[in-house]
């Protein structure tokens, strides 16, 4: 039955003949070709088959074809394929003729038919699906929203509803009018005029804006211009209400128009105020060159994934159409509308004025400031991104009731996931460019033209949610739970509470509400609780909201509960229950563990915990694996994520530093610092901190002049940033710097001026003074400066209250120390004794640096009151302990010093030659530390002055 | 609402008809994508690409052969591998489509369909034409002007071609 080519010319070329013969006239010419017979095979059927009149598939087309495979699959979702009969009028209107038929319905012209008044309208019919009694209500209550925009740019919504047929429709004002595009291009209008259309459609759109509604499907045929040239915008908010009524794995199908929109729309992000500034930037190209946003090839591009890869397009001045001249359109042109086309959301303009204003500023031969890729850009962008924690559970919820009128609070909270290290400021940065941004289209009639403050936006927001008494309690309480998460970052912790008494309020209210939003709530009291110290409260408030998540299926209720328990072993860290945290942790990492695809942003947000948890806890190894995980998170999440990539790689470079591990913790450092240079503007104080980790750095590995370097230059930018405790911090470091090069002068003043400094801020007893006071002591002691008796007997007094109000952290213990050395080199061991009494019994043998160096002490002390016989075993085991590679200099140092004195009082020749010949290489040394130099130094005069070398 | 002068008929009449199509196969594209990410990704793309362009040039829609022929050769190709993939859950009575059940009517299109592009390959071997105009066709569902402008043959030829491989069409598949 097989056929091959040659065969099949030779029947094709008699079937050609024969075909329009009758019968007997065929029966001759085969008889006269006598073809093979196989040919004779092939041609009898298939002359059999063309006379057959059996219906084959090959006579339907694939619209009937997916029309029956349609009747069982989805039924639901593709019905937009059928046509749906048009019924003769729905509700008062008439229905007259159809105007357009596309993927999202039908639309119909239509007139008033009560005979009261004449009125033409356009009536969009949705796709024809039923809509449940759920969906009818959200429709009603989104063309609600939609109702309320007036404005002269913006055609009209009237009516809609859902017809006896049970299509939802939409009844539109009608406006005759053409595609701004071809209007122009019909009417040859010029640059200027062509600006003033863009213009006016900015103005229609930050109304919206204002409203918290989006267009979400800017394109020329959405923006007519009508007979009195006047721009209308139309099938407002349509592309929002659709996506509404699809399922969860539709909503991320393309519902724009995939050649206008923005990138992440095509990602499939929820509508957003800065999607239809894109889109704006893609219309003004398009009536400066007439060309469309993007090509298929560019298309495929994006949905293959490779999203990353969008590049704004050339400036307009080199594409320009042919009418305008492209050296007008050069520069302030080209970048305004480059700006609104940038690929990231951030750095697109603020809002729909700023981009309005720009126009017009350039129409009046102003300044623009459209400047590509500012800095003030770039951190705008990094710190709006910045995460809240709750935020992305909270929006999910929230698009599924109020949909794309809310999108313009989704789409930017749901960027925000939380981090871990940031400082609280940066968070309010976020929150308020956030806010700004959000709300920065504030009606400059309604203001005055006055700027709104982020508290008179949130006061806006209050306001809107009062007035709109209908508003069903979950999305009332959800809205609640958001803006008491704003007002918390802002630091208006009253406000947040109040906020949250209401959301309280409406959850008793309404017993049916879904768990997930009780439990959004108890979460949110947690978090408030946690700022307000109470960390008692926070930590009943996650009990609870733990329980009423106790088996979470959905999930949004799963990762809620997962930050619910990231959040419970903060909490047990912060109590110092390590073990309850960790227990917590594993029941997150379980829980995420569950998700499918992964939730990164949460997962980011654990292993950061745990790290800094670990950290805390000193397992520097376990820190060190959470925090490469976290980074290899933060990788994925790609562009977005690199200003927490800093925080990331600052995090381990302490681990590294911690671990001893210079070389490493130098390169995070180094990288991190380069990523900040990148991501923040000059002189931001995120910079200052790397270059305050990268100078600490250089410090402990012995490179001096570089590490003040880099500390000078963070503590201009801090001072600059007026951050006070920053440049304390800054200074402390210096000035442990300066004396470990020996500059003991200026060592010993400055930290004699940052203790004071911070004593005024922290307290007479913290840590850090304690540390200063050390340092200052170390010095003074190096240059046997008379000051050094008052000093010390300070330092005696603060430890000892220290140690009475049970005070007495790290430093303080090094404070000690430093004491007691003081003490053996002037002659006192009962007080040395003293001292070293608060590090415990010696004889108790630990590693590392502080204790190895209370151990030498403790030798030294029994040498000096001869109990030359009790440092035997000691000496051995510290000995011993010196082939410990991580040790410090100073550690060797004291260590030497000690087994230098006990074999000089035991008259051991050749092990006193072993120590002072370790000394001598110790005191060589580059990477040794000028106290330990000086130390070494007073030991080997006093052994020369007693003789015994 | 909008209202625009509406172009020819013609025009009008077509680009309704590929609009159908296209948002019926990009239906059944995103349902299988849904299922299985990573299987279709590359005909939902396909047939999103080629419709894009179809669009770009919509003042002369019928025009850019080749696109109209990338449209063809997308629509076959989701359908088929749509076919596919339900046959073999068939067979196999897999639990991933626990949620879709053939009706008698389903299951026979989806062998029709299966039928179809065996037969359609076997055309293809033998005369590649005719298996672009099968596809404009069937797939697209162009009219025999429509797609003998994509080929850019006359209707004469078409015509001929469209009875030979009609015939040969209801030869293999009964």
């Amino acid at each position: 039955m097989s056929l091959d080519v040659a065969t099949w010319t030779r029947v094709t070329e008699l079937f050609e003949q024969l075909v329009e013969l009758p019968p007997v006239q065929r029966e001759q010419v085969l008889e006269s070709s006598r073809p093979e017979p196989v040919v004779r095979e092939w041609l009898d059927k298939l002359l059999c088959a063309h006379e057959s009149s059996d219906e084959c598939l090959i006579d339907h087309t694939v619209l009937g074809v997916v029309g029956e495979l349609e009747s069982s699959t989805n039924a639901a979702a593709d019905h937009e394929t059928r046509r749906p009969a048009l019924p003769e009028r729905i509700g008062p209107w008439r229905l007259a003729g159809e105007i357009a038929r596309g993927g999202m319905g039908i639309v119909v012209r239509a007139e008033r038919d009560d005979g009261q008044y004449q009125q033409q309208v356009a009536i969009k019919l949705l796709r024809a699906r039923s809509l449940d009694a759920a969906e009818q209500r959200m429709l009603q209550q989104e063309l609600r929203l939609l109702a309320r925009l007036e404005h002269p740019g913006i055609a009209r919504l009237i009516d809609g509803g859902v017809s006896e047929e049970g299509l939802p429709y939409i009844v539109m004002e009608y406006v005759a009018g053409e595609p701004i595009d071809e209007w122009c291009n019909r009417h040859g209008v010029d640059l200027d005029q062509r600006i003033a259309l863009v213009e006016q459609v900015c103005e229609a759109l930050a109304h919206a804006h204002r409203r918290l509604v989006v267009h979400a499907d800017i394109k020329p045929a959405n923006v007519l211009v009508d007979e009195q040239g006047r721009v209308r915008l139309v099938d407002f908010g349509i592309a929002g209400l659709l996506a509404e009524s699809d399922s969860a794995a539709v909503r991320t199908e393309l519902r724009c128009s995939p050649a206008w929109c923005a990138p992440e729309q095509l990602a499939g992000e929820s509508p957003d105020a800065s999607q239809d500034i894109f889109a704006t930037g893609a219309l003004l190209r398009r009536l400066l060159t007439g060309r469309r946003m993007r090509s298929g090839q560019a298309i495929t591009c994006w949905l293959a994934g490779q999203s990353g890869d969008y590049q704004p397009p050339a400036p307009p001045s080199t594409e320009a159409l042919d009418i305008l001249a492209p050296q007008r359109l050069r520069g302030d042109l080209d970048a305004i509308c480059l700006r609104a086309l940038q690929a990231d959301p951030q750095q697109r303009y603020v809002s729909m004025n700023a981009l309005r204003a720009d126009l017009e500023r350039w129409r009046q031969g102003h300044m623009v400031s459209a400047r590509p890729l500012s800095p003030i850009g770039r951190c705008g962008r990094f710190l709006r991104r910045h995460p809240l924690p709750v935020a992305a559970s909270t929006v999910a919820v929230l698009a599924l009731v109020v949909g794309f009128t809310s999108a313009t609070i989704n789409a930017r909270q749901a960027r925000l996931a939380a981090t871990q290290a940031q400082t609280e400021a940066m968070r309010a940065d976020a929150v308020r460019d956030f806010v700004l941004d959000l709300f920065r289209a504030a009606d400059p009639l309604r203001q005055g033209g006055a700027e709104l403050s982020t508290r008179e936006v949130l006061a806006g927001a209050v306001e809107t949610l009062d007035a709109n008494a209908k508003l069903p309690p979950e999305v009332r309480v959800q809205i609640l739970n958001l803006l008491s998460d704003v007002q918390r970052s802002l630091g208006g912790y009253d406000d947040a509470e109040e906020l949250l008494a209401r959301a309280e309020n409406v959850l008793t209210k309404t017993p049916d509400l879904p768990v997930l939003l009780r439990a959004e709530t108890r979460f949110q009291q947690a978090l408030l609780a946690e700022k307000l110290s109470d960390r008692e409260r926070a930590r009943e408030s996650l009990t609870e909201a733990a329980r009423l998540l106790a088996d979470p299926n959905e999930r949004s209720a799963v990762e809620l509960r997962a930050r619910i328990e990231i959040e419970l072993a903060l909490n047990a860290s912060r109590s110092s229950e390590p073990e309850r945290a960790e227990t917590h942790f594993d029941t997150a990492q379980h829980l995420l563990a569950t998700l499918q695809p992964p939730e990164l942003d949460i997962e980011k947000l654990l292993h950061g915990n745990r790290g800094v948890a670990a950290y805390r806890a000193g397992d520097y190894e376990r820190a060190l694996d959470e925090m490469r995980q976290t980074l290899a998170i933060q990788q994925q999440l790609g562009n977005a994520e690199q200003g927490a990539i800093v925080t990331t790689l600052s995090n381990l470079a302490a681990i590294e530093a911690q671990l001893g591990r210079l070389d490493e913790a130098l390169d995070y450092d180094r990288r991190a610092l380069a990523i900040a240079r990148q991501a923040f503007p000059e002189g931001h104080m995120l910079i200052g901190r790397r270059l305050y980790s990268l100078g600490d750095t250089l410090r402990q590995r012995g490179e001096f002049d570089a590490a003040l370097e880099a500390l000078a230059e963070a503590r201009r930018i801090q001072q600059a940033a007026d951050l006070p405790a920053q440049v304390e911090l800054i200074d402390l470091t210096r000035a442990r710097t300066l004396l470990a090069m020996g500059r003991f002068d200026e060592a010993a003043d400055l930290a004699a001026e940052t203790g004071q400094a911070m004593a005024a801020r922290e307290g007479p007893l913290a840590g850090e003074v304690l540390l200063l006071l050390d340092f200052e002591l170390a010095a003074l002691h190096a240059l046997d400066d008379p000051l050094l008796a008052e000093r010390l007997m300070l330092a005696e007094q603060r430890l000892a209250s220290a140690i009475e109000a049970e005070r007495v952290g790290g430093h303080g213990r090094r404070l000690a120390l430093t004491l007691a050395a003081i003490a053996l080199d002037r002659g006192d061991p009962a007080r040395a004794g003293r001292w070293l009494a608060l590090h415990g019994d010696r004889s108790a043998f630990e590693a590392g640096d502080v204790p190895l160096i209370a151990l030498s002490l403790e030798l030294r002390r029994r040498v000096y009151i001869n109990e030359p016989a009790a440092t035997t075993g000691l000496a051995e085991r510290l000995q011993h302990a010196l082939n410990e590679s991580t040790l410090t200099a100073e550690t060797r140092a004291h260590a030497w010093c000690a087994l230098a004195e006990v074999a000089a009082a035991g008259n051991q020749g050749r092990r006193l030659a072993v120590a002072l010949d370790e000394l001598e290489q110790l005191a060589a040394s580059e990477t040794t530390d000028a106290p330990s130099r000086r130390m070494i130094e007073r030991m080997r005069a006093a052994l020369d002055e007693t003789g015994t070398s | 609402m909008s209202t625009r002068d509406p172009a020819s008929a013609d025009h009008g009449e077509t680009q309704a008809r590929l609009e159908r199509v296209y948002q019926s196969l990009r239906g059944i594209a995103r349902r299988e994508r849904a299922r299985n990410p990573s299987q279709t990704l590359n005909t939902t793309v396909l047939v999103h690409e080629a419709w894009l362009k179809l669009e770009q040039s919509r003042t002369d829609l019928a025009s850019d052969n080749h696109l109209m022929a990338t449209f063809a050769l997308a629509a076959r190709q989701i359908l088929v591998d749509y076919a596919r993939r339900r046959a073999a859950v068939k067979r196999t009575h897999s639990e991933d489509y626990e949620a879709f059940e053939l009706g008698d009517r389903q299951t026979r299109t989806i062998e029709d369909i299966l039928a179809m592009e065996q037969a359609l390959e076997q055309l293809e071997a033998l005369d590649d034409r005719l298996a672009r105009l099968v596809e404009l066709r069937f797939f697209v569902g162009c009219t025999l002007e429509e797609a003998a402008d994509c080929l850019d043959i006359s209707h004469r030829t078409a015509t001929r071609d469209w009875t030979r491989a009609r015939a040969f069409l209801k030869t293999v598949l009964t």
